[in-house]
């Protein structure tokens, strides 16, 4: 059972985990879309308000003096580090304009996607590689993000601003993500776990439970099974083995007076014997066989097996039987065998111990509990401890039994100084 | 001479044919016949019997504690237990006890006054069962290196006599 558990909270953390890493993944993808839309119209903004106004046939020719305008105006728009490089490209490939000097003037070969932003105010933006040629002088500075903006100069020509943005934002972005949604799923799942656990530690202690009641119950049927196979083998060496050993040594008896000296009056009265010795265990082994093998107690076989048993059991005592059940009493087959068990254990401490005049038999049921009473005139169960359900090996069985399915076993002392045996059990039994 | 004769079993059929039957023969003869082992305690007292023949299962107090008892009091007597059920445990307990023969009820009526006239001699009679048992449980017992010898018939008087064996 505390495998099962432990099992159940292992599983509970690996989902745990396991969504927790998903959630680290998504937060990062989402602040990268989110970064890479910012910089698009961070680069749009730049490209179109401060940079593309200063640019001039002047600055585009590369006179002396030309840009120093547009210098002081970027020089200061990169001091807080969050733009690195800017690069304004003309459609030829040239380099009009570049924070890295040594570049300046210089033509490269433009990627198409960046051909095409030419004559536009469309902006793309990605997470750099920095591989191409014209990024020798970035290489070395870690992840940036890259923003081409189409734009247009001073005098209405077309111009790409090429910018490189620190990524602290985007980082930082999904560093937010991450603090308001990990707690948020982790907690719930906690959460889901502290209010499961209780309840799979209930579910699992009545499952535990259950197991025990049908272990006990289990072990009281083979107690009970082997108390009955003792009773049997008891009954076989005290009845039929003691008499059909007698009978071996009456028949060489006989034989010696049916010899011509012999007295035919006795082998006569030894013959006699000897059939009413074979007879009498006939039965005997007869009413051994249904305990060995017990009745049908299907449809109406439980009022016909107890009636048997009570007058097979009652035959050799003389005594009076009385018996009240429904003829039409249909039980589950476990509740019948038990209902009988009881009957069989009443009837058999009434032959044995009562020395009764006269036995009644009820066997009743309300629907919801079943109720069986074995009644004698016999001198009630007293002090002899065989009688009492603590002193009897069988009834204690039973009402072991009895408890195991929530019902209860009585034995006492009728107003008329005889025995009662009173059995009470539902008819839908537990385990 | 005539072999004196008691039987001690709690079952009346069985005493009474038995009774019937040993005293057809003639040089057996029934003394008494009890009915539980404190009965036979009394009963050997009065009668004084050369052999006992003892059932092992009595009410209360069994034939091995009887026998028990009636070969402390009385060393020179024989007692044959004679028992429906034959066990290792029972044929043990009925040779540390003192018995000095183990007969099992049923066998033939002969194997019985066989079994009588040998433990008067001083003999050890055993029944077919009774004897092929021993020797299992003795030859085993050597096997595993710790036989009881002491409990061993043979180191006490012979082997068993088994019954037709003169």
């Amino acid at each position: 059972m505390r495998a099962a558990l432990v099992r159940f909270t292992m599983l509970s953390v690996v989902a745990l985990v396991l969504l927790t890493v998903a959630t680290l993944v998504l937060a990062e993808r989402i602040a990268r879309a989110k970064a890479l839309d910012d910089a698009r119209i961070q680069g749009m903004g730049i490209a179109n308000r401060l940079a593309a106004p200063l640019v001039d046939a002047r600055v585009r020719a590369g006179e002396p003096g030309a840009t120093d305008q547009l210098d002081t105006v970027m020089a200061n728009r990169m001091r807080d580090g969050s733009v690195r490089h800017v690069k304004i490209w003309d459609q030829d490939g040239r380099l009009i304009w570049t924070d890295q000097t040594e570049l300046a003037g210089r033509t490269f070969e433009l990627d198409d996607d960046v051909t095409a932003l030419f004559g536009t105010r469309d902006a793309t933006a990605e997470l750099s590689d920095l591989e191409r040629e014209e990024n020798v002088a970035e290489q070395g500075e870690g992840e940036l993000l890259e923003v081409y903006a189409g734009a247009f100069d001073a005098d209405g020509v077309p111009v790409v601003f090429e910018a490189y943005l620190s990524t602290e934002r985007m980082e930082e972005n999904a560093r937010t993500i991450v603090l308001s949604f990990v707690p948020l799923i982790v907690g719930s799942l906690v959460l889901l776990l502290l209010v499961v656990l209780p309840l799979a530690v209930s579910l699992s202690r009545r499952v535990q439970r259950a197991q025990a009641e049908r272990a006990d119950l289990m072990r009281h049927a083979v107690l009970a099974s082997e108390i009955e196979r003792r009773r049997i083998a008891e009954d076989l060496h005290h009845g039929v083995v003691q008499d059909l050993a007698g009978l071996v040594y009456t028949l060489p008896t006989l034989g010696r007076h049916l010899e011509p000296d012999g007295d035919r009056a006795i082998a006569r009265s030894l013959l006699d014997r000897a059939t009413e010795l074979v007879q009498r265990n006939v039965v005997a082994l007869r009413s051994l066989m249904t305990d060995i093998y017990p009745p049908d107690l299907e449809g109406d076989g439980l009022a016909r097996a107890v009636e048997q048993l009570a007058h097979t059991e009652a035959a050799a005592t003389r005594l009076r039987v009385e018996i009240d059940v429904d003829p039409g009493l249909t039980l589950p087959p476990d509740t019948a065998q038990l209902a009988y068990r009881i009957v069989r254990e009443g009837v058999r401490n009434v032959v044995k111990h009562a020395g009764a005049t006269s036995m009644r038999i009820a066997l009743t049921t309300d629907g919801a509990q079943v109720q069986v009473r074995v009644v004698d005139d016999g001198v009630g169960p007293g002090d002899r401890p065989g009688l009492s359900p603590e002193g009897h090996l069988g009834l204690r069985l039973l009402t072991d039994t009895l408890r195991d399915v929530g019902g209860r076993l009585e034995v006492r002392r009728t107003d008329g100084g005889g025995t009662e045996l009173f059995a009470r059990f539902p008819v839908s039994m537990a385990g | 001479m005539v072999t004196r004769v008691m039987l001690v079993d709690d079952h009346r059929l069985v005493r009474e044919v038995l009774v019937e039957l040993l005293s057809q023969e003639q040089d057996l003869t029934v003394v008494g016949a009890a009915a539980d082992a404190p009965e036979s305690v009394e009963m050997v007292r009065t009668v004084l019997p050369d052999v006992v023949v003892m059932d092992v299962h009595l009410p209360e107090v069994d034939g091995i504690a009887a026998t028990r008892a009636l070969t402390r009091l009385h060393p020179t007597l024989k007692v044959v237990m004679l028992s429906s059920s034959c066990s290792p445990t029972l044929l043990k307990d009925s040779d540390e006890a003192g018995a000095c023969g183990y007969l099992v009820k049923g066998d033939p009526a002969d194997e019985l006054f066989h079994g009588i006239r040998t433990a008067a001699r001083g003999g050890r009679p055993f029944s077919t069962q009774a004897a092929a048992l021993w020797r299992s449980m003795h030859d085993s017992g050597a096997r595993q290196g710790a036989p009881k010898v002491r409990s061993a018939p043979s180191a006490r008087g012979g082997a068993p006599d088994s019954p037709g064996e003169e």
